[in-house]
Order: C-alpha cells, then sequence, then structure tokens
C-alpha cells in the first residue's frame, strides 16, 4: 500500500476514535446536564399540575357546597322539580358530568340525567353516609355503576326547610384530569406520564393507564410512594444515570377532603428527547466531517510529502540505470532541494571512487595473473614431488614385504635346526652319558634354548615395533597367575641360593579380566632379570590393591630384587632397546638387550606403564600400574597347573596322530616326542602322501608341516576338509607345524581349515596342551 | 480493488449503520364494524407485499382496547369515532386525523318499541345510551333535541348496544340507541327505528387516527396505507362476495350480514377524505361535526378546550383539493 494511503487511513482511524471519544464524552455532559434540567422543569410541572387539580377539586367542592346552601332546591317537590334545579345550576355554574341529589336514606331522588332514580348512592365501602360533611364536601374516586364509569365524586349534606338532611352529590369524569393536565401541558414539549396517587397507594389518575384509575399502583411505583413519606412537597428522585422522577404532594387544600396525594412525572427510560436527537444527528455529522476532512488532509499531506520523494526515488534510479551523470536537483521544498544536492554530491564522490576503482582493480588483476603463474609452476613442483613420494612409499612397501618375507624365511631357516638340535639333545640326554658328558648337554640345550629365546625376542619386538600384537583379554585368577608364576621361578631362585618371596594382597578379587599371557612375559621377565642380577638375598613379588572403584580394580605389580641396583642416569635407559645396565654386565651376563624394551612396550599394551626405583647397591624395584576389571569367577578356566604336563608320559591312551613333515630331524623329534606321549604315530612326508593316508585310516588329529614338498600344508589341510564335506565325516582337528612365526600366518592357517598354531621349534609343554585340548 | 474503493465502502457500510431503522407501522381495529372492513382489508394487503415488515395489525373486540393501545403508545393507528377521537385528543394523546372513513350510516339508529311512533313520543321516557359523552349519548341528545325534546323532558339510561332491544322489551327503557349488528337483532324482535344517524343534520363520522411522532417517523409507509385503503374499498365495492369471504377471517359479521351491511355505508373515497380534512378551517361537515361534539362534551362535564387544525389534522395540503 503506499505511503499516502496508509498515512490517510491512520488519520481516518485515529481521528475516527478521537472524535468518536469526544463526541461520545460531549454528548453524554450535555445529555446527563440537560436530562437534570429537564428534570427540574418535571419538578416544576408536577408543582403546576398539583396545584392545578387542587384548584380543580377546591373550585368543584365549592361550587357543590354553594349549591347545598343556596335556596335553588327549597322550592322543590317533584322528582322533576329537583331535576330542572339540578339541570339549571349544572349549565349555569361550571359543568359537572353530573349531578344527583340522595334522600337521607342515600336513595337517589334525582339525577340531571335521571340515570339510577330510586337507586341507592354508591359509596366506598370505608364511608358511610355519617361521614359526609355538612359544609365541605367528602371527595372520593370509584366505580360508579349507574353511569358504567370510574368517577370523581363530591359529596356533601344538603338541608332540606323541613329539616331533612339531604346528600347532594356531584360526579367529575377522570378525563378531566388528563385534559387538565394535557393543557397545562401543552406549555411543556415532552410527554411524560403523569401519576397521581392517594395516600391508600391507589392510582387517582395516571394519563397512561386512564383505564387502570383506582387501581394499586404499579409495583415499580410502589418503592417510590415508601420514599416519598418522609421527603418535602416536591423534589426530584434519581433513579439511575439519567432518570429523574420528579414529585409534588398536596399543599393541603385537599386535606380536607382526602389528605396525602401526590403527583409523579415519570419520563420514559428510552425516551427519545428532540433536542438530544438532533444534537446526536449533529453531533455524527460533525464526526462524520472531521473524519471526512482529516482523512482528506491526511491523504494531501502525505502526497506532498511523498511526492517529491517518489520524484527523488525515480531520479536515483535513474542514475542507477547509468542514464543520468550528474543528479539533478529535484523541486520541491527547501529540505528536498537540500536532499537532492547531498545526493548530487554523492554521486560525484561514487564516480571519483568508481575512477580510482578500476585503475586499482586492473593493477590487482595484474598482481594476480603473475601470482596465479607462479602458482601453477609450484603446483607442478609438487606434482612431482608428489610423484616421488609416491614412488618411495611403493619402494617402502615392497621394502617391507622384502624384510617380512626375510624374516620368516630366517625364523623357519633358524627354528628347525635349534628344533632338531634340541629334540636331539633330548633324545641323547636318555643315553647313558656320564656326568660331564651330561653338564656338557645341559649346556648345549640351555644355550639352544638362550637362542631360540633371543630369536624369539626380536621376533616380537619386531611386531611390537610394527603394531601388530594384540590384546587377548580373558578372566583368569590373579592368585594362581601369581603362584605359578612364583612355583615355576623358585627352583631358579633356589639354584642361585636367592630367597624367592611372594607377597599377594588377599584383598583382591578372584577373578580379573585381562590378558594373562602377556602380563606373564611381563612379571616373568621382570623375575629373570631379577634373578640374573641378584647375587645374594632375595626376591620379592608383589601384587597390592591400591584402589578399588565399584567393578575397577587399581593394582601395582611390583618385582624386587637386592641386587647391584641401577645408577640414576642409567635408570632411563634401560627401558630402551638394545642397552643394557652397563658394557660389563652385558658382557658377563649377555643377552639382547631387548627384554625390558619388550616389558615396557607390553606394560603400554595392558594400560601401565613399567617404572623403577632403584639405589645402585641396595637394589631395584620395579613395577607397574595396572588397572583391571573384575570378573566373573565363573568364567575361571581350570588351573593353569601345566608345570608338569610336558614331564607326565604315556597318557595318550594310543590315539592315533598323523604327522605330515618333510624335515627328517622334525620328524625324528616329533615322533619320538609324541610315542614318548602315548599317541600312535604315522608319518606323511608331503600333503599328498598325508591325504592318501587320510583316506585309509581314523585319526584323532593331524600335525601338519606348512612348507612340504609336492603338496604344502595349506592345499592338504583344503582338500581335507573338502572330503569332510562331501563324505560328511567327522571334523578331524588339524594342527600347524611351522617355523614362520611371523605375523598373518596364524590367519592363513585358519584360511585353510586349520584349527590351531605350533610353531617350531616345538615347546613340549605347548605342543602337549594343544594336543590334548583337541584329543581331550 | 483500488484502496480508494474499499475505503468508502467501509465508509458507507459504517454511515448506514449509523441510520435508524424504521419501525413497523401498528395499526388496531375492532372486529365488529363493516365500515373498518377497507382498513383491514388493506393492511393484509400491505403485509402479503411487505411480510409484515412494514405494517402490523392488531385485531380487537373492544374499541376501548384500541384505544388504549393508542394512549401507551403501545400502537401507531386505530380507527375509532371522531366523538372518541376529540375526547384522546382533549386527554392529550398526541394524535391526528389521517382519514376520515365514512359519515353516520343508517346502521346507527334509536330504535323503540311500536307504541312509540315519533321521536316526540319519548317525551317523560327512559332511553339508552352506551355511555355519557359520547356518540351515542350525542346521537341520541342531538336527535331529541331536533324532535323538540330537551334534558329535563327525558330521562337516560346507560344500556350497550347489544342490550338495547331487551331493555325495551322488558320496559327498563322505552327507545335506545344501537347499531349494527344489534340493530339487526332489535329489528328482528319487532322493535321499530325511530331515526336513523345518517338522517340527522350534524353527522359523525369514523376515522382513522395516527399518532403524530408516527407520521413524521413512518409517513412514506402511512401513505402508502391510505393509498391501499383507497384500493381496498374498490375491491370490496367491486367484489363484495368474494371480499367478504375473505375477510371472514378477521372480521366477526358473517358473510351476508357483512354484505347487507356494506351496502349501508357511505365509504369516502381518498380524495373526498383530503378534501374534507383540507378543508376543515374553510367550514364543512367534518368542521361542524368537531365543534358540535366539543361543545356537547361541555354539557357533559368535560374541560372545554380547542382543537388547532394542523395539531389535529393530517392535512396533505395540495393533494386532492377541490
Amino acid at each position: 500500500m503506499k505511503f499516502s494511503w496508509k498515512l490517510a487511513l491512520l488519520l481516518f482511524f485515529v481521528s475516527s476514535l478521537c472524535s468518536a471519544v469526544v463526541a461520545y464524552a460531549v454528548f453524554s455532559t450535555v445529555e446527563h446536564s440537560y436530562r437534570q434540567e429537564l428534570a427540574i422543569r418535571n419538578e416544576l410541572m408536577a408543582r403546576t399540575y398539583m396545584r392545578e387539580i387542587e384548584h380543580y377539586f377546591h373550585e368543584k367542592s365549592t361550587d357543590l357546597v354553594l349549591l347545598s346552601e343556596s335556596k335553588a332546591l327549597e322550592g322543590c317537590k317533584t322528582r322533576q322539580d329537583f331535576r330542572e334545579q339540578l339541570i339549571l345550576f349544572n349549565n349555569a355554574s361550571r359543568f359537572f358530568m353530573s349531578l344527583t341529589l340522595a334522600g337521607s336514606d342515600g336513595t337517589i331522588l334525582a339525577d340531571i340525567y335521571g340515570i339510577g332514580e330510586g337507586e341507592k348512592l354508591a359509596l366506598p365501602k370505608h364511608i358511610r353516609l355519617e361521614d359526609i360533611p355538612a359544609d365541605n364536601t367528602l371527595l372520593f374516586g370509584m366505580y360508579i355503576p349507574r353511569f358504567d364509569k370510574k368517577l370523581f365524586c363530591l359529596i356533601t349534606q344538603h338541608l332540606c326547610p323541613e329539616g331533612k338532611v339531604h346528600y347532594l352529590a356531584a360526579y367529575l369524569s377522570v378525563d378531566y384530569l388528563a385534559e387538565l393536565i394535557h393543557q397545562t401541558n401543552e406549555l411543556s414539549l415532552f410527554e411524560r406520564e403523569v401519576v397521581l396517587y392517594d395516600s391508600m397507594g391507589r392510582t387517582l389518575f395516571s394519563n397512561k393507564q386512564i383505564n387502570h384509575i383506582f387501581e394499586p399502583l404499579p409495583a415499580s411505583l410502589l418503592s417510590i410512594r415508601d420514599e416519598l413519606l418522609n421527603l418535602d412537597d416536591s423534589g426530584i428522585l434519581q433513579r439511575g444515570d439519567n432518570h429523574y422522577i420528579a414529585f409534588a404532594k398536596d399543599r393541603g387544600f385537599l386535606s380536607n377532603i382526602q389528605r396525602h396525594w401526590t403527583l409523579l412525572t415519570v419520563p420514559d427510560r428510552n425516551e427519545k428527547i428532540p433536542y438530544l436527537k438532533t444534537l446526536r444527528e449533529q453531533l455524527l455529522l460533525i464526526v462524520i466531517g472531521i473524519i471526512l476532512f482529516s482523512a482528506y488532509a491526511g491523504y494531501l499531506f502525505s502526497r506532498t510529502l511523498s511526492r517529491p520523494l517518489l520524484e527523488l526515488r525515480d531520479i536515483a534510479l535513474t542514475v542507477a540505470a547509468g542514464k543520468l551523470n550528474k543528479f539533478p536537483v529535484a523541486k520541491g521544498s527547501k529540505e528536498i532541494m537540500q536532499l537532492s544536492k547531498a545526493f548530487a554530491v554523492m554521486l560525484e564522490q561514487l564516480n571519483e571512487a568508481r575512477k580510482d576503482l578500476k585503475s586499482k582493480v586492473s593493477e590487482r588483476t595484474r598482481e594476480l595473473f603473475d601470482a596465479n603463474l607462479k602458482l601453477s609452476e609450484r603446483i607442478q613442483d609438487i606434482e612431482k614431488m608428489q610423484g616421488e613420494l609416491v614412488e618411495a612409499k611403493e619402494q617402502a612397501e615392497k621394502a617391507n614385504k622384502a624384510k617380512s618375507l626375510f624374516l620368516a624365511n630366517i625364523s623357519h631357516d633358524l627354528r628347525t635346526p635349534l628344533n632338531a638340535i634340541l629334540g636331539l639333545c633330548d633324545e641323547i640326554k636318555d643315553e647313558n652319558l656320564n656326568e660331564n658328558q651330561t653338564n656338557l648337554l645341559e649346556l648345549v640345550i640351555s644355550e639352544t634354548r638362550q637362542l631360540v629365546g633371543l630369536i624369539e625376542e626380536v621376533l616380537q619386538f619386531s611386531r611390537l615395533e610394527a603394531h601388530s600384537e594384540h590384546l587377548a583379554i580373558e578372566a583368569f585368577s590373579l592368585k594362581t597367575f601369581f603362584t605359578n608364576l612364583y612355583k615355576t621361578t623358585q627352583h631358579r631362585a633356589e639354584a642361585k641360593n636367592l630367597e624367592l618371596l611372594l607377597d599377594f594382597d588377599e584383598k583382591i578379587p578372584e577373578c580379573v579380566l585381562g590378558d594373562s599371557l602377556k602380563l606373564r612375559q611381563v612379571i616373568g621377565n621382570l623375575i629373570d632379570n631379577a634373578i640374573k642380577f641378584t647375587k645374594h638375598g632375595h626376591i620379592k613379588l608383589k601384587a597390592e590393591l591400591l584402589d578399588r572403584r565399584h567393578q575397577v580394580l587399581y593394582l601395582r605389580f611390583s618385582v624386587e630384587d637386592t641386587g647391584s641396583g641401577i645408577s640414576p642416569d642409567r635408570q632411563k635407559q634401560v627401558f630402551e632397546s638394545f642397552v643394557q645396565g652397563d658394557k660389563d654386565t652385558a658382557r658377563f651376563y649377555g643377552g639382547s638387550g631387548l627384554g625390558l624394551a619388550i616389558c615396557r612396550r607390553l606394560a603400554n599394551m595392558l594400560g601401565s606403564s613399567l617404572e623403577v626405583n632403584s639405589h645402585p647397591g641396595r637394589g631395584s624395584t620395579f613395577y607397574m600400574d595396572l588397572r583391571m576389571k573384575v570378573g566373573d569367577p565363573e568364567q575361571l578356566k581350570g588351573d593353569d597347573n601345566n608345570i608338569a604336563l610336558a614331564e607326565r608320559d604315556a597318557d595318550g591312551g594310543g590315539k592315533r596322530i598323523l604327522l605330515a613333515e618333510d624335515h627328517p630331524l622334525n620328524q625324528r623329534v616329533a615322533i619320538r616326542m609324541l610315542e614318548k606321549w602315548g599317541y600312535h604315530v604315522d608319518l606323511a612326508e608331503n600333503g599328498e602322501e598325508a591325504l592318501r593316508l587320510f583316506d585309509n585310516h581314523k585319526y584323532d588329529l593331524i600335525l601338519m608341516d606348512l612348507q612340504m614338498p609336492i603338496l604344502d600344508g595349506f592345499d592338504a589341510s583344503r582338500r581335507i576338509r573338502t572330503k569332510e564335506k562331501e563324505q560328511s565325516l567327522n571334523r578331524t582337528p588339524v594342527i600347524a607345524l611351522t617355523a614362520h612365526a611371523v605375523e598373518g600366518y596364524k590367519e592363513k592357517c585358519e584360511g585353510a581349515g586349520m584349527d590351531d598354531f605350533v610353531t617350531k621349534p616345538f615347546n613340549k609343554k605347548e605342543l602337549r596342551q594343544v594336543i590334548e585340548k583337541f584329543t581331550a | 480493488m483500488r484502496w480508494s474503493h474499499l475505503f468508502f465502502l467501509i465508509f458507507f457500510v459504517w454511515v448506514a449503520g449509523c441510520s435508524e431503522r424504521e419501525k413497523p407501522l401498528s395499526l388496531s381495529v375492532v372486529q365488529d364494524w363493516p365500515g373498518y372492513s377497507p382498513v383491514i382489508l388493506a393492511a393484509r394487503n400491505m403485509q402479503k407485499d411487505h411480510q409484515t415488515a412494514r405494517l402490523k395489525m392488531i385485531l380487537s373486540s373492544d374499541l376501548k382496547n384500541s384505544e388504549d393501545l393508542l394512549r401507551a403508545g403501545a400502537c401507531d393507528m386505530i380507527c375509532t369515532t371522531l366523538t372518541n377521537a376529540v375526547q384522546l385528543k382533549g386527554e392529550g394523546v398526541p394524535l391526528k386525523i389521517v382519514r376520515i372513513l365514512h359519515y353516520s350510516s343508517p346502521l346507527d339508529a334509536i330504535v323503540s318499541g311500536k307504541d312509540i311512533q315519533s321521536l316526540s313520543d319519548l317525551k317523560g321516557k327512559t332511553i339508552g345510551i352506551g355511555e355519557l359523552n359520547s356518540f351515542s349519548d350525542l346521537f341520541v341528545s342531538k336527535s331529541l333535541e331536533e324532535a323538540g325534546l330537551s334534558l329535563k323532558d327525558y330521562s337516560l339510561k346507560i344500556v350497550p348496544p347489544e342490550g338495547i332491544a331487551d331493555a325495551i322489551l322488558s320496559g327498563k327503557i322505552s327507545a335506545g340507541h344501537t347499531y349494527f349488528p344489534s340493530l339487526q337483532t332489535a329489528l328482528q324482535k319487532g322493535l321499530i327505528v325511530l331515526t336513523r344517524a345518517s338522517e340527522k343534520k350534524i353527522q359523525v363520522c369514523d376515522v382513522l387516527v395516527c399518532r403524530s411522532e408516527t407520521i413524521e417517523r413512518s409517513g412514506k409507509t402511512l401513505h402508502e396505507f391510505l393509498s391501499r385503503i383507497d384500493e381496498a374499498s374498490e375491491l370490496i365495492q367491486s367484489d363484495t362476495q368474494h371480499h367478504a369471504r375473505e375477510l371472514s377471517k378477521d372480521i366477526a359479521i358473517s358473510r351476508d350480514d357483512f354484505i347487507r351491511s356494506w351496502e349501508s355505508i357511505d365509504f369516502l373515497s381518498a380524495r373526498e377524505s383530503d378534501n374534507e380534512l383540507n378543508r376543515h378551517l374553510q367550514g364543512s361537515r367534518f368542521s361542524d361535526a368537531i365543534k358540535s361534539i366539543l361543545e356537547f362534551s361541555k354539557t357533559r362535564g368535560h374541560r372545554p378546550f380547542r382543537i388547532a387544525g394542523d395539531d389535529f389534522i393530517y392535512s396533505r395540503q395540495g393533494e386532492h383539493l377541490e
């Protein structure tokens, strides 16, 4: 909507509201005061009516008394005489509606119309003939049956010459009061209900209810009657905001006839007074005029305001469209002209700024172009470098693969002869050797095992470096764990005359969750080191509960010794790879220097850190703080009581095992070991032979070397699983035997359908555990 | 729609809402006087055309009821006698005569037993009238005055028109004033007519009166209604039988009685009525009637008053003036 229309509408509504409010206030005030003034006039009217009525009845009363006292009736003898006299009097005086003469017993003797002659005078119940005064009149209003009308009646005594008392009654039409009030009221412009009532609460007159006279006052006026009892002769009663009832009481003219007449003038509550009506119409016209004028004025004003602005807008749009270079001065008021001048100045400045901007933009564009050139050259260099990096990466990956292959091969090539050596040594031990030979053989076995351990350490270190070691979380008993550890190492400590102590905190729950093998490796290594570097004294293995929060345990495992200790400057270095306490130590004790480095890395994997407290000459304490969850004791496996497992003989129960192995020494060692444990062994020198034997015999277990001529272990295993499936045979456990103790082989074996994995050289205990696991 | 149009539309609706809605015109008519039948028919015809939105009719069995309604402002118009209209005016009821319906008709009569041959035979007798200071009183008084009898020569007795025949036959009165349809009954009972209102020198009339403020407020509706009265009269005149049947729902007169009585009534046309009303200042049958009524009411104890023509008569100046 246009601004001008908005303003016009706004002014329309505002002026409508304001003028309506003002007009209403003016009208209400005027109406209120005017009705008050009318009420005062009504009071005056009421007094006037009352006076006229009093005067009327007084006059008629006087006329009747005069007639009763006149001698006109004295000569009358017959009914006709009386009647003629009454007619004459009525015609001569002011007219009554009727005149009646009654005898002393109240029987009507004569009436000017002859109506009701011979009947009894009608009197109200409370008035007797004796109550009728002699020199005054009694006034009452009632229904007179013989006239079939409600009439006022004035009655007085008439004394006949004979001394008889007659009664003279004059009847007055109620209409006369209406006529009286109307003719008095002609001066007034307004019609009011006029009600006259007596002290008994009977309506004597009502110009609105003329047929209901001589009946009780309507309920609406009865309350007024009670209120007026103690008020003055005349006044105003307020019955609402603008409703005033005027009243006037009789002043005593009628008091000798009937006391306490009161006259009310009652305006209609909703009366439409012409003056107010006219005022309202005029006010309405004024309001309409104001509204129209204000709306039009608003429109004109807004147009005056908006037109130059719109022109200014059009000019600005033209300039914006580039059709004008200079801003013309707009016509209009001073402010508009100043505004257009300001626009012109602004436009000039804009033009200058635009020119400046153009030159700056072209300069910046050139610079940007140069920068782009340099950038593209740089991008080419980076792309070239990226290609080189990719190539280097590929080479590194190839080198890594080659390293892995090398490790696998060297591992296999080292383990296979070592396995054979250890096996042969075990065989030689059973021969009748003298003490010196036995000692030498033990030395060979010991050194070979050290060599195997060294290889194991190197391989594990390489796995840790490559982050290919994984945790195997399971439930186990820490108490059993430490007890077993204690038992397995105790004899070594005793061999060096060292005291091995176990301090286990009994508050530690029975079952915990963790990787027991890695923990065993760390703690075992620490104990080995302690035994190795302690000459006398004791070694203390300690497990304590530091804290417990719900199901989480905060534990400290420590190995304390009374050895030579480590100097503070060497304490940090002992955890580094290939570093030992000192050069003398290395020379004296040997070893790769990887033990503590592996331990620390394993401790890190377990979520802990391996630390040392040491004082040279007094000993060292290696400890690790570990957080472990409490496990479910029901998940605990049987006791790891396999210390003597490898030493037990012949409990295989004659179960049949197929050994697929191509290396003669390994064949020999394995067969000897298995037969010693009580198993019946069939040998296959390659995979194909193994398959053939599998077809002809039922085996409880197959030990399968992976690297064999003709058909390797992987393919042989796959074919066995296929045959089982085709012939619906029971699954025969296949255990892989390999010297390839490198990462990835275990998964490859599982993929070929093998059930477990044992590395060469055989660890008797490990091999027997696996075999018993699958043949149980 | 343009905003300016909407603006003015709202404005006109608002102004229209400020104007006062016209109240329907209300009319009260007695049912047993055939002289009022054109008024009833006109009202019915107007109601048919305007679905009572502009005219409301109240049928009454008693003239007093209609007069009370007018007096209290509960209705705007009534049909009544000129005598009563003058009395109402004297009381201060703000009314104007808007239409003369008809003058005294043969349906108003003084009846007696067959022993009475003329009005002059009523000297010393008792005569029945309906009410003091009424048309009945006036008619009897003036008739006897023409026959040379004054008030002292006879007595009056208040007897309603329907009781006149029985009162004569029982000897309570010798003669009395009655009118249709009681007149028919009286004649059937063997009474005779001594004189009829239509034979009198001074005649009064039946009129349609309307409250003064209504004339100002609903002048247009009133004019339409007045013209419809003329149409209705012509309709009844042209096919009395048909309209007698149609009117039988609203009037308390049998069809045959209506047909017979309608012929006796000389219903004034609008033109004749307006001429009478317009000429009341120059002297006419109508102004004589008012004068007689005012003088007569003085003798019946009423306050003498003067009637200002324009205040009492709705004179449509220039219309139907001859």
